[in-house]
């Protein structure tokens, strides 16, 4: 006796059970890339900060002249949760400034650091 | 046994339709949060770039004044949201200075230009060959035209106006700058504030830099060598600039509809090069 023709429930359900998890890899894309776009927002504020910093050590040490007196360490959160912490030091008349930045709580991303050196006024 | 039964009966097909139901309503939801928070992460980095080109153009603009020319500082006008300032277009190296002429050498690491210098629109800067820091002003009389260096190499020649013996100190291996002076300001234009730029030598219209920004949404301040308000250009050694910018989307349409405009803010310190 031949099958009767058309599908089954069964085989309808899992087409749509196939489609479905086809479907939500897809969406499952969009978190990593959405997630990327943050840390990328993150470390371009960062870079921000730091050069912000830099300008301001060196107006410091203009304003400080003749006398060559590194800035003190300090630290200061940034809006959006970003953690700045420097500290300077002066050897052979150049001020070596070390600016350390923490992201917000990320188990993913590292703190970057900067180190420069700048000349005594 | 009868051979009636074909296909999928009327309970079936009415479980099928509300399965396909149920599926499409929960994975359209999934769709339409992951595609709205693409949205909000992408209207978050159109933000970021906006706030990014309006710091690179304050940065790039303000950290290479100086005050170390016969022209005086390089800084012309301040405002808590304008600056008028000289803007580089164009660095290179003299190979020989002439009364009414200063000839650039041309080629790779010799000379780098945005565009051509305008006569009427650009100036020039030349250091001293004999003591760095002694920047002579000069203004570029006539459009420059190609020469050539004493060594034969192939150089621009730009015709300049000023005293003679403004060339006193000047000679081959001087650094050239040439500059126009320019505005920065925060203007409105379609119900957005914007930051702009505009060349004062030609008098054109302001033109559109990077934005939207908040009503009000640069705010300049300006510090003097002991750290307190710079009250004048000449004054200026360090430049406070806070940027609040918003996205463009507010009342949108479709996808967008009914969403909130994001905003963000930012805070850069700039100290300029050769401070007064």
């Amino acid at each position: 006796m031949r099958p009767p023709p058309g599908f089954t429930l069964l085989e309808v359900l899992l087409a749509f059970l196939v489609l479905t998890v086809g479907l939500l890899g897809l969406a499952g894309t969009l978190g990593p890339a959405a997630r990327l776009a943050g840390e990328g927002r993150i470390r371009g504020r960062i870079g921000l900060i730091a050069a912000s910093r830099i300008d301001l050590i060196r107006a410091g040490l203009l304003a400080a002249s003749p006398a060559c007196s590194p800035p003190a360490a300090g630290s200061l959160r940034h809006a959006g949760g970003i953690v700045e912490q420097w500290a300077a030091s002066v050897r052979d008349s150049l001020v070596i400034v070390e600016i350390v930045a923490l992201p917000p709580r990320s188990p993913r991303m590292r703190p970057d650091t900067v180190v420069t050196r700048l000349r005594c006024p | 046994m009868s051979l009636s039964r074909r296909g999928s009966g009327l309970v079936e097909l009415i479980a099928s339709l509300s399965l396909t139901a149920v599926l499409a309503v929960l994975v359209g939801s999934l769709l339409k949060s992951s595609a709205g928070r693409l949205r909000d992460r992408s209207e978050r980095m159109a933000l970021e770039h906006t706030l990014r080109v309006a710091v690179a153009a304050l940065r790039s603009g303000l950290e290479s004044l100086g005050r170390d020319s016969s022209g005086g500082s390089d800084l012309g006008a301040i405002g808590s949201d304008r600056v008028v300032v000289r803007a580089a277009r164009a660095s290179g190296v003299a190979c020989a200075v002439a009364p009414g002429a200063i000839t650039a050498r041309l080629g790779p690491g010799w000379w780098s230009a945005l565009r051509q210098p305008v006569a009427g629109r650009d100036s020039l800067l030349v250091d001293a060959v004999d003591s760095a820091g002694r920047w002579v002003a000069l203004a570029l009389a006539a459009p420059p035209h190609p020469g050539v260096c004493p060594d034969g190499a192939p150089a621009l020649v730009l015709p300049v106006a000023g005293a003679p013996d403004q060339s006193n100190g000047l000679g081959a291996g001087s650094p050239i700058r040439i500059f126009e002076d320019v505005e920065l300001r925060l203007y409105s234009s379609s119900g957005a504030a914007w930051l702009g730029i505009r060349s004062l030598g030609t008098g054109e219209a302001i033109q559109p830099l990077s934005g939207p920004f908040a009503a009000g949404g640069i705010a300049l301040g300006f510090v003097d060598r002991t750290g307190g308000v710079a009250t004048s250009p000449g004054a200026v050694v360090s430049f406070r600039a806070s940027l609040a910018a918003v996205t463009e989307r507010a009342g949108g349409v479709g996808i967008a509809r009914g969403t909130p405009a994001w905003r963000d803010n930012v805070t850069v310190a700039v100290t300029v090069r050769s401070p007064p």
